[in-house]
């Protein structure tokens, strides 16, 4: 049985060889799971690869060294990716690379249930493209203004973005057929949005609202909630800083996010979680505790995964940055009890970016590490470690952003059937 | 868990040789070979900078008060001899270069001499070349003046985040009693400690706040 088995995979070498576009190989014993772990996509020597996690297969797609910023469609069939400052997608099945756009791309997102890309290029506008369809769509002309932060709701109904045009500042929403509305103004420099996306019931657009300034932004600002049918906005009080994977919605509408300001990411941050009805805020981690980022909230609704370092006295922030981020390891808090569990705690390693599987039953996380950056799967229980990606690079800079580091940039996971992604 | 075992050295050698003469291709090693970091630029974040968005955009109405403050009747410039800031300071105030170790600076005020002054505002310049927030900069540095803050909050001046604090020395061997104003300024990669005395004289406190508004860059 097995050596039949073994034949096939041999034809199948030989047929993707004669491609002469995927690169097949296989890493390790396929993971038992109760529901398929999906597939990740990565960045490895600029290249994009697709690792299955139900097979091992590891598969190259492209070939010349210049890709970032792999993000999967809602089938699991398309990657889209920036090759250069270009946007391209590839159909998986088949390693058949296509160029969406000959000028550069500043945005671009999948709609999280349909294989429909909306992305937005300065010189062309908002666009839409769909497999299949030869020509994008166009939404939006480039003349209406320049477009940041494209976001959909969890349905695809809808398309938020930030738009500026003459000085001015709106949130609008597009849906299929009907013209953009705008939802929100910013009067003046000194409350401008930046969109942070949707809630998980569509109700509210949220984002960050205070000045235009970079440096402000850089400090964090507070949240708000706008209504989806429009109203003034409603805003958290403390500031939180500007990233979406400080950002993560339980399957009943709680929002856990991580709070407290300033650049640097390992310096008084604290976990909580607000219900978005009454904005009231419950603190799991205070900052005296942990520094935590990316937190995940277990598809129940029950756990959050985070990735946290230990508590950094701000007279000390630079002085023991290195080691603060250095000791950086997964962790996850039961929402009902409030029993925090360490999951990792190799001190040869820094863990981030915990996400759960479709079923709850894994996690996948990143590690940096001497040797370079890799993907890891563990069951979610903390146990059964083991490397499903050996290799990210470029290498990022393991001080990023002031500790931030973009995983979006290097790898993404199609997990089937999971609504929240 | 490495299905090494699996692949026998047969089943390899024939994968390979398959692979070698099935298109007249040859095959690469399974390991991707590292790219250049400069193809990706948004992967390789590097040294953040932070703007102000005035600086970009100086024409925006909301800017239009910043733009290089010219003189008037009521207003004279101080320009930084370095070349990293101007700021309007009121017309016929006295000018005193600061003591330039660990900052450097310059004191205004209302008489020729410190010691004849009864206000007077000074802005020392620190480096901050990892471009730290201001609280955590404060916070490993020091105040840098004897006494106790009593009262610190963060705010924006044209949406630059600043700390303001209220310093007091209440002691007479340590130079006091005295309370100072401090606000706290980040430009680039310099800290702006501006200081107002007397530090509870509301006027003080508004002269301090209008000089800062015209900060900006020569």
């Amino acid at each position: 049985m097995r050596r039949r088995h073994w034949w096939l995979l041999l034809i199948l070498a030989w047929l993707t060889a004669c491609r002469g576009v995927l690169e097949v190989r296989f890493e390790r014993e396929p993971a038992p799971s109760a529901s398929p772990l999906g597939k990740v996509a990565y960045i490895a020597g600029g290249d994009v690869w697709v690792a299955d996690l139900d097979t091992g297969q590891q598969t190259r797609l492209t070939r010349d060294g210049r890709n970032g910023h792999p993000q999967w469609s809602a089938s699991g069939e398309w990657i889209a990716y920036y090759k250069d400052d270009k946007l391209w997608v590839v159909w998986v099945s088949t390693g058949q690379e296509i160029p969406i756009s000959e000028v550069p791309v500043q945005e671009f997102a999948w709609s999280p249930t349909e294989d429909q890309l909306a992305y937005f290029s300065l010189s062309l506008g908002l666009l839409m493209w769909e497999p299949g369809r030869r020509d994008s769509k166009m939404i939006l002309d480039p003349k209406e203004g320049f477009i940041n932060h494209l976001a959909w709701d969890f349905t695809g109904g809808r398309l938020a973005w930030e738009c500026e045009n003459g000085g001015e500042r709106h949130l609008q929403v597009f849906s299929m057929g009907k013209a953009a509305t705008t939802l929100f103004t910013a009067e003046g420099m000194n409350r401008v949005p930046r969109l942070a996306g949707w809630s998980i019931d569509d109700q509210w657009l949220l984002a960050w609202i205070g000045p235009a300034s970079a440096l402000a932004q850089a400090d964090g600002l507070p949240l708000c909630l706008i209504p989806a049918t429009g109203g003034p906005p409603r805003c958290l009080e403390q500031k939180m800083l500007l990233y979406a994977d400080w950002l993560s919605w339980s399957p009943v509408g709680q929002l856990a996010f991580i709070s407290g300001g300033g650049r640097e990411t390992w310096v008084n941050k604290g976990l909580a979680i607000v219900d978005p009805a009454s904005l009231t805020v419950r603190q799991l981690i205070d900052p005296a505790e942990q520094a935590p980022i990316q937190p995940a909230f277990s598809p129940d609704g029950k756990y959050l995964a985070y990735s946290a370092g230990p508590p950094t006295p701000v007279e000390a922030a630079y002085a023991q940055r290195d080691t603060a981020l250095a000791q950086r390891h997964i962790h996850v808090i039961d929402l009902s009890s409030g029993q925090r569990r360490q999951l990792t705690n190799d001190d040869h390693f820094r863990d981030e970016r915990p996400l759960w599987s479709y079923d709850g039953r894994h996690i996948l996380f990143v590690r940096l590490g001497e040797q370079g950056t890799s993907l890891w799967l563990m069951d979610a229980g903390g146990s059964h470690l083991r490397p499903v990606v050996s290799e990210l690079t470029p290498k990022p800079d393991p001080m990023g952003e002031y500790g931030h580091v973009n995983w979006q940039a290097l790898w993404d996971w199609w997990r089937p059937s999971l609504k929240i992604r | 868990m490495v299905r090494k075992a699996m692949i026998s050295g047969l089943s390899l050698g024939l994968v390979l040789l398959l692979g070698l003469t099935g298109c007249g291709q040859s095959r690469e090693t399974p390991t991707p070979s590292p790219s250049p970091t400069e193809t990706l630029p948004a992967l390789a974040p590097g040294t953040t900078v932070i703007v102000d968005i005035c600086d970009q955009n100086p024409q925006h109405p909301d800017c239009v008060g910043l733009q290089t403050p010219a003189p008037s009747p009521e207003w004279a410039t101080f320009t930084d001899p370095l070349g990293r800031f101007v700021f309007l300071y009121p017309a016929g105030w006295y000018t005193m270069t600061v003591t330039p170790d660990p900052s450097d600076g310059v004191r205004v005020m209302d008489a020729p001499s410190l010691q004849e002054s009864t206000r007077w505002v000074s802005v020392h310049v620190f480096s901050n070349t990892q471009r730290a927030s201001l609280p955590v900069w404060v916070a490993e540095h020091g105040v840098g003046w004897v006494g106790e803050v009593i009262r610190q909050e963060e705010g924006y001046i044209n949406g630059v985040p600043v700390l303001r604090q209220r310093l007091e020395n209440k002691d007479p061997n340590l130079g006091g009693p005295y309370t100072y104003f401090l606000l706290w300024y980040p430009l680039e990669d310099w800290i702006l400690r501006w200081t107002a005395w007397p530090g509870e004289q509301a006027e003080t406190l508004d002269l301090l706040e209008q000089m800062v508004s015209t900060l900006r860059k020569p």
